[in-house]
């Protein structure tokens, strides 16, 4: 319990600092977006459903090669739906780079440029609020596309409150939309 | 009855065989898959998961076209079952390909007609294998191999498993049709 209330601290800590100080750094002020994304486990932290992730973040440092976004999640095993294993989150979302010339522009008709994100995230049952894990996620393949991100194909490495790994997971695809 | 349910893949194969030689508009998918529960609770994958789709269309005719994709499991047992279907489809509000080679309807919405093989237990255990037919319909697509580019949004399907005389439902929120020779890019 000690363990699992200093990561959660810690995290909560870095992606307030994140949200407070990144700001004053930036070409351009902070932008907001919603997210829903497709995702699964392989881990007996998480069921074997498929999980519908629904977010909302602010990035503080839009379009700038390290640009953090601090989101706030709710995770829905969605497929068989269980509402009552819901799980509410936090995480920091690092976007590592945005290259304009990239191997993925045949994916959209739109120009694009390659933004892969780097994420780390503390998940809670909102049944069981006390029962914390986390995920350290990748997502190599995401691309920006002016009205937002799209991203498919993101590997996770799921954590126990020890910062054991205990499983992965994969998430299908995200798709990010920019409200302002 | 036994012979007509194995007729019905060859059929489909060499349909779809057929209209690869002659398509111009071949794409390659990416999507998403959701097999839901029958009215006994029993899943076509058995057990939950999450389940990716990577196939090819290609076009027949103006209207009608095909596909194959494989839709393997990758949570939690990574390929434990697999399935691998194969459909003609039609759109139903217009052409989906101009003779005259300009843009099409870019709205549409299409009617897919197929089979289904599933292989079940493929890493942990003795496989175990399921046929079935499907009917889906997607009541969004968005784009056309004109644009190079095709989304097809929230299709709901029917699958028939004929050998265990079950039928559920299955969901793909989206699938991305990419065109190998787009006829025109889109900017």
């Amino acid at each position: 319990m000690k363990i699992q209330s200093r990561g959660a601290i810690l995290l909560l800590f870095l992606a307030f600092l994140s949200a407070s100080v990144f700001p004053a750094f930036a070409k351009e002020k902070a932008s907001y977006y919603y997210s829903v994304s497709m995702e699964g486990f392989s881990s007996p932290l998480f069921s074997a459903s498929e999980y519908a992730d629904f977010s909302a973040s602010i990035e503080v440092s839009p379009r700038d090669a390290i640009n953090p976004a601090f989101s706030m999640h709710y995770l829905l095993p969605a497929n068989p739906l269980a509402i009552g294993d819901s799980l509410a989150g936090i995480s920091i979302d690092l976007t590592l780079f945005y290259l304009e010339d990239h191997p993925l522009a045949w994916m959209s008709p739109r120009k694009t440029s390659l933004a892969p994100q780097l994420s780390a995230a503390a998940y809670v049952p909102i049944a069981d609020l006390g029962n914390l894990r986390y995920t350290v996620s990748l997502s190599p393949f995401r691309l920006f596309a002016g009205y937002g991100y799209f991203s498919i194909g993101a590997f996770s490495l799921v954590l126990d409150p020890s910062f054991t790994v205990s499983g992965w997971g994969l998430r299908l695809f995200d798709f990010s939309y920019l409200k302002f | 009855m036994k012979y007509r349910m194995r007729a019905v893949p060859l059929a489909l194969f060499i349909l779809l065989t057929a209209g690869a030689a002659c398509a111009q508009d071949l794409a390659f998918s990416i999507g998403t898959w959701s097999f839901l529960p029958d009215a006994a609770g029993k899943l076509p994958g058995g057990t939950p998961g999450v389940f990716p789709s990577f196939g090819a269309t290609y076009g027949i005719t103006r209207y009608l076209e095909a596909g194959v994709a494989i839709i393997p499991r990758l949570t939690p047992k990574p390929f434990d079952d697999i399935f691998v279907e194969e459909h003609v489809g039609v759109s139903l509000f217009g052409e989906r390909v101009k003779a005259s080679g300009g843009p099409a309807v870019y709205i549409n919405t299409l009617l897919d007609a197929g089979f289904i093989f599933g292989a079940h237990n493929v890493i942990s255990g003795a496989p175990v294998y399921s046929r079935a037919l499907f009917l889906r319909i997607t009541p969004i697509t968005l784009g056309n191999p004109y644009y190079g580019r095709r989304d097809r949004m929230l299709s709901v399907g029917l699958v028939y498993d004929y050998d265990a005389n079950s039928t559920s439902l299955f969901v793909s929120l989206i699938a991305a049709d990419f065109y190998l020779a787009p006829r025109q890019k889109a900017r």
